[in-house]
């Protein structure tokens, strides 16, 4: 791999993972939300 | 005789009038900077945690050199250099900053424990305010990281040191000390120096690249920040996930996110007793013997490595692209949501609290009634998770560059 292709390819791969990462908060977040919701009934 | 006697008497003055030229002028060179560094930190222009015990260090590491047993010139600080065990068993017994220098520094275990510290005090909550926003700037903001890679490459360093010195654009420290021994050992020492060094000088520097990329009509924007009362559970558990994604992804650069969510852990399930011992004890004492190391590690043979010019280039130029890449990243957040202040983007330049408080001061000084402190840290512990990520993905892939 070319250093330009690696740049685009690291760069990438660091925002995948870090939106990765704020996608699986969300949805654990809406998860407990609905548990919280469905427990407290 | 009597100038044998008066060079036993006196070895640090002695010594200037036996060593060469390039390397006397060096040495007060680093003197002077010593003070001028002290100074800075104790009048708070600069970092005084980091300043004040590097800029003592430099002064004592270059006044206090000494005629050794066998006609060299040393000191009895540390040699960073021994790697023969035999020596290093020897020299453990005569240096005294030599045990903490081996068994914490050179290690990474200091980086850990500052980590710690980091981690027991930030809010993962700020995080959970706007984490969309608060990412996006914080990847925009290691923009240079990246591009030193490129610009290091080029220049003909190998693509390991490019990318140990690159990931000074994330303006992390402990970031920087794992991966230059990671990736490029022989250059520990001088990377180490420049990023500490760097990152104080160049917030410096923050303010004017704030007030050069953001008019003050935007830099004054008030933000509403919505309140969002996350409970501790859902916070724990958030850091838990968090902690078990980064590490199953990226495995060498788990001990530091395991440390940093540790210390996030702890001070969300309220250990108070552990709370206390990380953002107090380890944090500052590993702080004072960082700075301490640092300014020892300022020697004038080692500054005056060839190489070290280089890498003072590309550490400088690292961490204005990434001030420049976090603002872009800012004017993008503002321009799709409005409900955003440009000047959050510096805060995505991860050193934790210190780019946060520079937007807050930035977005005051304009409006008086501005406050984006919040947001700020949001993106700031933001900034420490990409540099993490970043971190990782350097030490795993790198090697794909032929």
């Amino acid at each position: 791999m070319d250093i330009y292709t690696y740049f685009f390819f690291s760069y990438g791969l660091t925002a995948i993972i870090a939106f990765f990462t704020v996608g699986i908060i969300l949805v654990v977040n809406k998860l407990m939300y609905v548990f919280d919701h469905m427990t407290s009934k | 005789m009597y100038y044998e006697i008066m060079q036993n008497l006196f070895p640090g003055i002695f010594s200037f009038f036996v060593q060469d030229q390039g390397i006397v002028m060096a040495r007060i060179g680093l003197i002077i900077f010593g003070f001028a560094l002290a100074y800075l930190g104790f009048n708070r222009t600069l970092e005084p945690l980091i300043m004040v015990p590097m800029g003592i260090g430099m002064i004592a590491i270059n006044s206090g050199v000494l005629f050794m047993k066998g006609g060299g010139i040393g000191n009895i600080f540390l040699d960073p250099l021994v790697s023969d065990p035999v020596a290093l068993i020897n020299i453990l017994q005569i240096n005294f900053l030599q045990p903490i220098y081996n068994f914490t520094f050179s290690n990474g275990l200091i980086a850990c424990f500052v980590f710690f510290g980091i981690g027991a005090m930030s809010d993962i909550g700020f995080v959970l305010g706007r984490p969309w926003a608060s990412m996006t700037v914080a990847l925009f903001a290691e923009l240079g990281s990246f591009a030193t890679l490129v610009i290091g490459y080029k220049m003909g360093l190998p693509i390991g040191d490019a990318a140990a010195v690159g990931i000074i654009g994330g303006a992390d420290g402990p970031m920087v000390l794992f991966t230059s021994l990671m990736l490029a050992p022989k250059l520990f020492v001088p990377i180490s120096i420049i990023a500490y060094l760097y990152l104080s000088l160049t917030y410096a520097g923050y303010p004017y690249l704030i007030k050069l990329m953001v008019p003050e009509k935007y830099r004054g924007l008030a933000v509403q920040v919505k309140h969002v009362d996350i409970p501790k559970k859902q916070k724990f558990i958030f850091i838990l996930i968090m902690c078990f994604v980064l590490c199953l992804l990226l495995p060498v650069a788990s001990p530091l996110i395991m440390c940093f969510f540790l210390g996030v852990a702890i001070r969300e399930a309220e250990i108070k007793e552990f709370q206390q011992f990380l953002d107090t004890t380890m944090l500052y004492g590993s702080t004072l013997f960082l700075g301490l190391l640092l300014g020892v590690l300022c020697d004038a043979p080692t500054i005056m490595n060839p190489e070290v010019g280089i890498l003072v280039l590309l550490g400088c130029l690292a961490l204005l692209i990434s001030g420049i890449g976090g603002l872009i990243g800012g004017w993008v957040v503002y321009l799709v949501s409005k409900n955003y202040n440009p000047v959050i983007g510096i805060a995505g330049v991860s050193c934790v609290p210190s780019t946060a408080k520079l937007a807050q001061y930035a977005a005051k000084e304009a409006n008086p009634h501005a406050m984006i402190l919040p947001l700020a840290l949001g993106a700031n512990i933001s900034g420490v998770i990409v540099t993490a990520i970043a971190t990782g993905v350097f030490i795993s892939t790198v090697g794909l560059v032929k």
